[in-house]
């Protein structure tokens, strides 16, 4: 029955002499110019992105443990240790420890800084591009100099504090180094927070600005009402920014602690390194990884929302 | 309300001074205009009013307080900005109300204010919308009430029109010149468009490269301008002006130049004070209203044969561009043109009604 | 982080299969050039020979030159051996014509990069420093079978013999599982050892022996007890001494604490595994972990102890840290790497240059323990059959007894030797009893090498579990003890921790 149908169907289309150049329209629109000149660059950007996406999929299905060359089709068992692994669960927490009071200190100092520089009469050329310089050192070398500084033997910073009579190992000890890393990434990072805050600070409109002024508001009004309200999209942009890397950024820990002391470093991007390639369990590692992928869109999507939500 | 004065006020930029010794005593209720080109130092001489702007040297007081080194908040000054300045992130009422929060006024005093103002305008039906929301105009009214509720001494407006279409301009004058006799609050205002500055205030202050040219009222300002800048800002279309020599012939005083001007002076106290000028250069002014086209060749005196260049119908009148040698004049004829382009006419200059200006000075010759 | 490395991986494969494609017909062509070489009569190779040393000899007739034009990558941990071998490597490549790329990176680093080669089954890497634990143990079925060299009479023998090769650096480094193949040729060879300032000592020497009974100066008898004595003596009386503590470590969360604690494990009587002959030629599988054994809990106990009352920057550093502390002159006495000794004696690195001894680490219930960390070169299987035997050829003269002396001799080098036939060498032995000779100034290295050769005694070596799920079991390990000494988990917990994580690693 279906067949006499379709046969009916297809004896019906047939003589319509309308469908045809449709359906070959349909197909000179795709190899029209604009789209053979575009063509290249989204076999590039697909072949560098979704390839590997679909790939990390397909290996988070593999066991690679034993042959590296040579997986095994594990079903769901590297999901399921994922969410049965204390160390991974670990790894989130210190995460969320390093990601929230990392962000949060970046955000409250470089926002500080932006309207500082913001209202810096004179000179701000000067102090911008010398706030600006931890962003132009590789993520390793502030890793290093943070490494040296507060070394024991010859750290700057351990040396005062040994002369305040405070004789600890800042990276030996589970309860200083994650301040520790925290720090050199706040100081590593405020400045873009700055430095996005600081361009979006002056776009602002400056009329609003001098009519809250008028209309009677402090210095400290016009913060809390006019300026911040206005540059809350552009904060949230830096911050989402910022998140989204916290996460991966581990080439100052990798460097000062190695995920140590008892792991109170170890967040998930250094958990994820050690899996794929130390262990070179692959197929573990890209669970991982895409569980990274999941909690990374989850909170750019959650940022957008506030910053269209208002 | 208060009255408002500049004292030897100057503003620096480094080495530009951009405005020079203003010295200016504005009235209680009076509706004063800062008028003059862009760069004149108007605006920044409001700015300064509203504290925006800090003064180099001279003294400012509103009432009988120095506000020099008052931060704006103090100086109970309300201000429509150009660009409306509203915060784009509150609504209507809460732009309106955001003064009075500050100011810890209670919120049914607020609210009472807020709805007052409105009711001036006519917004009442916006108060929940937030500024993307409306139109140039409403955005505007927004503005007026917000300084409004404030009950100010003194209302500061900063070209608060000329975002506006041309027909809703003229609008918006009517109504801010009725508002300002319904609060009668001090109100200083900054424009550079003549016309404004000529229906709504009470005095005008014409400005030009930081200083004051003239204070006067709009038809003192129109009758006799101190010079021949004030004289040409003033008043649309622009007044004609021809350069011409003194020259004294038989005891009569003779305004000549080489395309065949000449315009002999009748007032005899004038010529007798021309007599200094004797062949030295002055520049003649005469308003397009104040020319007359009369029939025939006629070679009376004070008469100029000239070709019509240009005719622009403007329904009640009509501008003729005439021209004779290197000479244009704009004429101003009653009712529908007359004259075709190509056309020679004859034109009489009033007797009575032109300006005389020294060419050096600019000053007028005429007191 | 993980797309880039898919990429790379098909890259990667892309690559190598260009590579091998024009590799094998090449290699063809010199297979029929090859078989004109007769056998039989072995001649010296196109190699300067040193007196006293076996010398690098292949069949009459063989064409040192016939892989003239390959080209071999060679990626190596960033060892002195290796410095040494780029700065002399012109030896090589004029006698043969084969240019050998050394590349040089951290441990972490080139173990992931040959995972990746491996993993994409190419050979990107010809020529590859396997380390024991983190490469050989893991990786061994793709490495080339040095018997068929060895064996094939048509090509250059081991100068000397594998007999010539230290016995245990050749099980741990070479062997895998069992002795049938042989992968990998001893190339270096760092060895944990007791380094101590000798100023320190003397300074302490008579109050110390007035007051314990006994000499302070660290001494293959000196027992780990005595050890957190004359250390903790010393942190007491650190003001009057140009020191700030008696001891140091190399503590953080790293492959280093394992090594550090494995001394104090051993010498206790403890291990990892009940199979105790893992440090030898490995196991696919190790068996159950016994770290919950009555020894093992008190080598745990004594390393927590330790560790309280050493440097605080112990936790924080790993065998650089360490050097770098010690150099500094911050701490008298640290279980160190020997290869550490030439720094140690580089006034431009070290304040204490001159001042330093070494002796075997000290003793436990079991005796001294010292951890092996010996590595030895291996044969990518991928590479095409032409690169494999070129490569041959340089494990031949990178191994050979005359070019690991040009490596001990190095200004940039100062290596630990593979082979027993250079420490027979009149000038080295001199070097290593005198530490104030001209010999040793030369070879700075020396100095900790009498106490390194008695470390690698039979009774006193250690050698961890060569197994293939070392990283994770490493990984384990050290995160398990920085968590102890981290004052998180006392030394039962600690020990239950290792012992339960590790058998499910392994599957017991």
């Amino acid at each position: 029955m279906s067949t006499g149908k379709a046969l009916q169907q297809s004896v019906m289309q047939q003589p319509e002499p309308g469908n045809s150049p449709k359906a070959g329209g349909r197909l000179a629109r795709l190899f029209r110019t604009e789209n053979m000149m575009l063509a290249p660059a989204i076999i590039v950007l697909a072949s560098i992105t979704i390839f590997p996406f679909f790939y990390l999929i397909y290996a988070s299905f593999m066991n690679y443990a034993l042959a590296i060359d040579d997986p095994t089709f594990a079903g769901l068992r590297n999901w399921v240790r994922l969410f049965k692994d204390p160390a991974v669960a670990h790894s989130w927490k210190v995460t969320l420890i390093y990601a929230v009071a990392g962000l949060a200190l970046e955000l409250v100092l470089g926002v500080g800084m932006a309207l500082l520089l913001y209202s810096t009469p004179w000179g701000r050329n000067i102090f911008v591009t010398l706030w600006m310089l931890p962003i132009f050192v590789a993520p390793v070398v502030a890793g290093l100099l943070g490494w040296f500084l507060l070394n024991s033997s010859y750290g700057l910073y351990a040396w005062i504090l040994q002369l305040l009579g405070l004789n600890i190992d800042i990276f030996g000890n589970a309860s200083t180094a994650l301040p520790a890393v925290i720090l050199i990434d706040v100081w590593e990072w405020t400045p873009l927070i700055t430095l996005i805050v600081l361009s979006g600070l002056q776009s602002l409109p400056t009329e609003p600005l001098e009519a809250a002024e008028v209309d009677g508001a402090s210095y400290w009004q016009k913060l809390r009402y006019v300026i911040l309200p206005l540059s809350a999209r552009i904060i949230v942009v830096a911050l989402l920014i910022r998140s989204m890397d916290i996460m991966r950024f581990i080439d100052k820990i990798f460097i000062t602690t190695a995920g140590g002391p008892a792991d109170s470093t170890k967040i998930i991007g250094m958990r994820l390194f050690e899996v794929a390639f130390r262990f070179m369990d692959i197929g573990y590692a890209a669970a991982i990884g895409l569980s990274m992928l999941f909690v990374t869109i989850l909170l750019g999507q959650a940022f957008v929302k506030v910053m269209y939500g208002r | 309300m208060a009255t408002v004065s500049f004292k030897n006020v100057y503003k620096k930029y480094g080495d530009q001074t951009v405005v020079k010794n203003l010295n200016l005593e504005i009235k209680d209720q009076e509706f004063i205009v800062l008028v003059g080109p862009s760069g004149c130092g108007k605006s920044t001489s409001l700015r300064m009013l509203a504290g925006l702007e800090e003064v180099t040297s001279g003294d400012i007081y509103i009432g009988d307080t120095r506000v020099n080194d008052m931060p704006p908040k103090d100086r109970d000054i309300a201000m429509v900005f150009q660009n409306y300045a509203l915060y784009p992130h509150m609504n209507v009422y809460d732009n309106m109300a955001f003064g009075l929060r500050l100011r810890k006024y209670s919120a049914s005093e607020i609210d009472r204010r807020v709805k007052e103002a409105a009711a001036i305008l006519g917004i009442e039906h916006l108060l929940e919308r937030k500024p993307r929301e409306l139109s140039g105009g409403q955005r505007q009214r927004v503005a007026i009430g917000r300084a409004i509720v404030r009950e100010p001494k003194v209302f500061l407006m900063d070209e608060p029109l000329s975002n506006l279409d041309a027909k809703l301009r003229v609008q918006m004058r009517a109504e801010l010149a009725k508002l300002h006799q319904k609060l009668k609050t001090t109100c200083i205002y900054v424009t550079h468009d003549q016309t404004e500055a000529m229906t709504m205030g009470d005095r005008i202050v014409v400005m030009k490269d930081g200083v004051v040219q003239q204070v006067a009222t709009p038809s003192e300002l129109y009758n006799n301008p101190k010079n021949i800048f004030v004289a040409g800002f003033i008043g649309s279309p622009a007044m004609n002006f021809i350069d011409c020599t003194c020259i004294k012939e038989n005891d009569e005083v003779c305004l000549v130049n080489e395309d065949g001007f000449k315009f002999l002076i009748n007032d005899k106290k004038l010529a007798d004070k021309l007599i200094n000028y004797h062949n030295k250069k002055l520049v003649f002014g005469i308003r397009p209203e104040d020319v007359r086209g009369v029939p025939g060749e006629s070679s009376k005196e004070n008469c100029q044969r000239v070709r019509v260049d240009v005719v622009e119908n403007l329904g009640s009148e009509t501008l003729v561009y005439v021209s004779f040698g290197k000479q244009t004049i704009v004429c101003r004829f009653m009712g529908s043109p007359k004259h075709k382009v190509g056309e020679n006419i004859t034109i009489a200059l009033s007797p009575n009604r032109y300006y005389l200006f020294d060419k050096e000075s600019g000053v007028s010759v005429i007191d | 982080m993980k797309k880039k490395f898919l990429l790379l991986l098909s890259c990667i494969a892309i690559l190598s299969l260009l590579l091998v494609g024009c590799g094998g017909e090449q290699a063809k062509e010199k297979e029929d050039q090859k078989a004109d070489v007769a056998s039989g009569k072995l001649v010296p190779g196109p190699f300067k020979a040193v007196e006293g040393l076996p010398v690098i000899e292949a069949p009459e007739g063989f064409d040192w030159k016939q892989f003239e034009g390959v080209e071999l990558n060679f990626i190596s941990e960033n060892t002195p051996p290796s410095s040494a071998i780029a700065a002399n490597i012109e030896e090589f490549e004029k006698a043969t014509g084969i240019k050998v790329n050394i590349q040089q990176m951290d441990l972490g680093t080139l173990v992931q990069k040959v995972g990746l080669d491996f993993a994409a089954g190419s050979s990107k890497y010809h020529i590859i420093y396997a380390d024991p634990y983190q490469v050989l143990a893991k990786y061994s079925s793709k490495l080339v079978d040095l018997n068929e060299f060895i064996n094939d009479p048509t090509l250059p023998s081991i100068p000397g013999g594998l007999e010539d090769f230290i016995p245990s650096q050749l099980k741990i480094d070479g062997y895998m599982g069992s002795e049938d193949k042989l992968y990998a040729l001893p190339y270096d060879c760092p060895t944990m050892v007791l380094a101590y300032r000798t100023d320190i000592m003397e300074a302490i020497k008579e109050d110390f022996m007035a007051e314990k009974g006994y000499d302070p100066t660290p001494n293959p008898d000196m027992t780990w007890e005595q050890y957190y004595e004359v250390a903790k003596y010393i942190n007491e009386h650190a003001d009057e001494l140009d020191v700030k503590y008696g001891t140091g470590h190399q503590a953080k969360q790293y492959d280093s604490l394992m090594c550090d604690f494995s001394n104090v494990l051993a010498a206790y009587g403890g291990d990892y595994f009940k199979n105790r002959n893992l440090g030898g030629i490995g196991a696919a599988n190790p068996g159950e972990a016994d770290l919950t054994s009555p020894e093992a809990i008190e080598a745990l106990k004594f390393y927590d102890k330790l560790l309280k009352i050493a440097h605080p920057g112990s936790k924080s550093w790993d065998w650089n840290g360490l050097a770098e502390a010690f150099a500094a002159g911050e701490i008298a006495m640290a279980p160190e790497w020997h290869e550490f000794a030439s720094m140690f004696e580089n006034p431009e690195k070290s304040k204490v240059a001159g001042k330093v001894a070494w002796t075997t680490l000290p003793k436990g219930p079991a005796g001294s323990s010292n951890i092996f960390g010996g590595t030895g070169i291996a044969i990518n299987a991928n590479c095409s059959e032409e690169e494999k035997k070129a490569a041959w050829l340089f494990l031949v003269w990178a191994t050979s007894p005359q070019t690991q002396l040009m490596v001990l001799e190095s200004p940039v080098g100062g290596a630990t030797p593979s082979r027993t036939s250079v420490y027979e060498l009149p000038k080295v032995k001199k070097a290593m009893e005198d530490p104030a000779s001209e010999e040793a100034k030369k070879m700075p290295n020396l100095t900790s090498m009498k106490a390194t050769l008695e470390a690698w005694k039979e009774e006193n070596s250690y050698g961890r579990p060569k197994i293939p799920q070392w990283p994770e079991a490493d990984t384990i390990i050290f995160t398990e003890l920085s968590k102890m000494l981290a004052g998180q988990q006392d030394p039962e917990a600690t020990a239950k921790s290792i012992n339960d994580q590790l058998n499910t690693l392994t599957g017991n």
